[in-house]
């Protein structure tokens, strides 16, 4: 192998594919291939979602003051960086993570390059731009060395915030509320939409329920049609379009221009919507795996390379940055598909699409209830995403305050956004963003906590009665490091059986010392005693049916025997017992 | 261990663990309770965090009484602990497990 060859490895490795289960209410999972009309039609799906949110590129575009020829290119760009992103992300290449995983403009980035935009110039914000794409590209391997900064409590909060931080926007869009009073007609057209999206996504199956959100729309926009929100002045604007143009006429790429000032702030939130990814990362790995059990670190790092693929190109295109869509996740979950290879179709059809200038206006002029619907739909599925993901691990006051103090801190900027009236306005960018916040606040909190917390434990268990002190003990341990509370039950219910196998046996001299030990990947116990090692195996199969009909009381303990042994086995992903001058160990292994 | 009786059926409320600790206690007060099998009898899981095989010999012994006397069985309100015990053991097949008392007081009717 050339040198070449071995840098390339060792900053970007090689795809690896992860062994998975489909989960129930899944059609189709990452390495599985619809056909192509379905592959095609759900693809499409993601591309109008995606289109549909592209109001973000347009709102940063008129608040910089661009020009209906210039935001039309601007527009266009946008479509293209999502649509290479996209495309590469659903890649079996080192710089792809082989997920269906969208890239659009974010809110989240939205306020950061309207804010340095209006007080440094565009160029400025394409330089840090392109410099935090490039930043992020190489935090990308370090970041399975930060797993304990980005537990699955921390995940989850970023998840719920993302979810909170839809539901003003598709509140507002929803009812029309623009603050005199709630327009009837748009919520009568948002209803309409969200009760067929959300009866197409629960009663049906199949078709039906993949293209939920198109029919949705359709049916939205026939309402708003019959109420007259739909029509000829929107299709007007449409036509006004030509039919074919390249993506960047219109709009002069910036220079880019490298200010301390202007750096600071967009590279804080890049880095953040970095950690956005990592989240991403974890919903899309949950959504194709029904034994998820822990992040896929060297996945979500090619993830994280590709989203900093896709924000050096923003840069390179002068439009805002992009980030992964909360928005598509939630459609490939409600789905049911989540291939890699509708991910490719999907960015395929964003770029050709982008030399279509009336394609992309048309989706534009969708009337905003129905965007809020979609909006509301979303948000919905990531709050409780998000919930699944902090309710996964065990609780104690400490994580309780770092979940809880993370989204209120999230949330107080998402109630009260006139709290940060007075900070100086290159840090309203940072300050403004809930998700920024109210993550920075969690993972903070974390590392602090984690202060005085060993990664393992002792205990001196002095005879059968101790079992009760052993499970106290295990529940403390876990509280104490997160831990799934799924796993540490099943170590539990190991260990006890260990403990009843060896004070029956007899084969043990008390104390037994239990040591527990935790990562983020696996949790081991090591139970060292004076005496022989441990036998597990099944001396003769007892079958359960038989013994129900068996007056032998010797069968009975028998049966017990095995059954104790054969927990142990079950529960436990390994089982070493050892011995050594006359000192035996049984080690429990626990996948986390 | 709670005991309550309604009606023909008698139902038992153990509480905390049932393991090697305390099965022997646990047998003891089933089977006076238990006669020669032929009535109806609840154990109510809902006060217990933990059983171990032990406790499975005990529900296994009390199974067979109740086949042996023509009587009816049931367990309810199981935790995540016990149900995962439960099932790994085979033993879900074999006693049958309800969400609640009264869901199986009605099914016993």
């Amino acid at each position: 192998m050339s040198g070449w060859s071995k840098l390339l490895d060792s900053v970007f490795p090689a795809f690896e594919e992860t062994e998975r289960e489909k989960p129930k209410g899944m059609l189709y999972i990452a390495e599985e291939t619809p056909g192509l009309p379905t592959s095609f039609a759900v693809a499409g799906q993601h591309a109008i979602v995606l289109l549909m949110l592209v109001v973000y590129t347009v709102i940063v575009g008129r608040e910089i003051g661009l020009s209906q020829e210039e935001l039309r290119g601007f527009v266009s760009m946008g479509i293209v960086a999502a649509g290479i992103a996209t495309f590469l992300q659903g890649t079996t290449t080192r710089f792809g993570s082989g997920h269906l995983v969208v890239h659009l403009p974010t809110p989240v980035t939205m306020a950061g390059f309207i804010a340095v935009s209006v007080t440094f110039g565009v160029g400025a914000a394409a330089g840090a731009t392109i410099l935090s794409g490039i930043i992020v590209m190489g935090l990308s391997r370090l970041l399975p060395k930060l797993r304990s900064v980005f537990p699955a409590e921390v995940a989850g909060v970023l998840l719920v915030l993302l979810g909170l931080s839809l539901v003003e926007g598709g509140a507002k869009r929803f009812t029309g509320f623009s603050g005199s009073g709630l327009d009837t007609p748009s919520i009568l057209i948002a209803t309409t939409t969200l009760v067929v999206i959300i009866g197409l996504s629960v009663w049906t199956s199949g078709r039906l329920k993949l293209f939920a959100i198109v029919i949705g729309t359709a049916f939205g926009l026939i309402v708003a049609t019959i109420l007259g929100r739909f029509g000829q002045t929107e299709l007007k604007v449409v036509t006004e379009q030509p039919l074919f143009s390249l993506p960047f006429s219109g709009y002069t790429l910036p220079t880019p221009t490298l200010v301390l000032a202007a750096t600071i702030p967009i590279l804080l939130i890049e880095v953040i919507s970095a950690v956005d990814s990592i989240g991403t990362g974890v919903a899309i790995d949950k959504i194709n795996n029904a034994k998820w059990h822990r992040a896929d670190m060297p996945m979500i790092a090619r993830l994280v390379t590709c989203h900093g693929i896709g924000v050096l190109l923003a840069g390179l295109f002068g439009i805002n940055s992009i980030g992964t869509s909360s928005a598509n996740l939630g459609l490939a979950h409600a789905s049911g598909v989540a291939s890699r290879k509708v991910g490719q179709i999907a960015g395929l059809m964003l770029v050709v699409l982008a030399f279509l200038p009336q394609v992309s206006t048309f989706i534009t002029q969708i009337p905003q209830p129905v965007v809020g619907a979609i909006l509301v739909y979303t948000a919905g599925y990531m709050l409780v995403a998000g919930m699944e993901l902090v309710l996964s691990r065990m609780l104690n006051s400490r994580r309780t305050f770092m979940i809880g103090l993370g989204i209120t801190v999230g949330s107080v900027v998402l109630l009260m956004p006139e709290i940060i009236s007075g900070a100086p306005e290159s840090l309203k960018p940072i300050l403004g963003s809930a998700l920024t916040l109210g993550t920075v606040t969690a993972m903070s909190l974390n590392m602090i906590f984690r202060i005085g917390i060993a990664q393992s434990g002792t205990i001196q268990l002095t005879g059968i009665e101790s079992l009760a002190k052993l499970t106290d003990f295990l529940e403390e341990k876990g509280e104490d490091w997160g831990a799934r509370r799924q796993v540490m039950m099943r170590a539990g219910i190991a260990v006890g059986e260990a403990l009843e196998k060896l004070s029956g046996t007899g084969i043990t001299n008390w104390p037994i010392v239990l040591k527990v030990s935790y990562d983020e990947y696996k949790i081991t116990l090591d139970m060292d005693y004076e005496g022989e090692p441990i036998n597990l195996a099944v001396a003769k199969p007892i079958s359960l049916d038989d013994l129900m009909d068996d007056d032998d009381d010797d069968a009975l303990d028998e049966l017990v025997s095995n059954v104790s042994g054969m927990l142990i086995g079950q529960l436990a992903d390994k089982v070493e017992s050892t011995s050594d001058n006359g000192r035996a160990t049984l080690k429990l292994v626990f996948d986390h | 261990m709670l005991i309550e009786n309604r009606g023909d059926v008698v139902i038992l409320a153990p509480r905390h663990r049932v393991d090697t600790n305390n099965s022997p206690e646990v047998e003891k007060v089933v089977f006076e309770n238990i006669g020669d099998g032929e009535g109806k009898m609840v154990i109510d899981f809902s006060q217990v965090d933990y059983i171990s095989s032990a406790g499975l010999r005990v529900l296994l012994k009390t199974a067979k009484q109740m086949k042996k006397g023509g009587g009816k069985l049931g367990l309810c309100n199981l935790n995540d602990q016990i149900k995962e015990v439960l099932e790994l053991s085979g033993f879900l097949g074999i006693i049958d497990c309800y969400d609640s008392v009264d869901s199986c007081l009605a099914a016993f009717r």
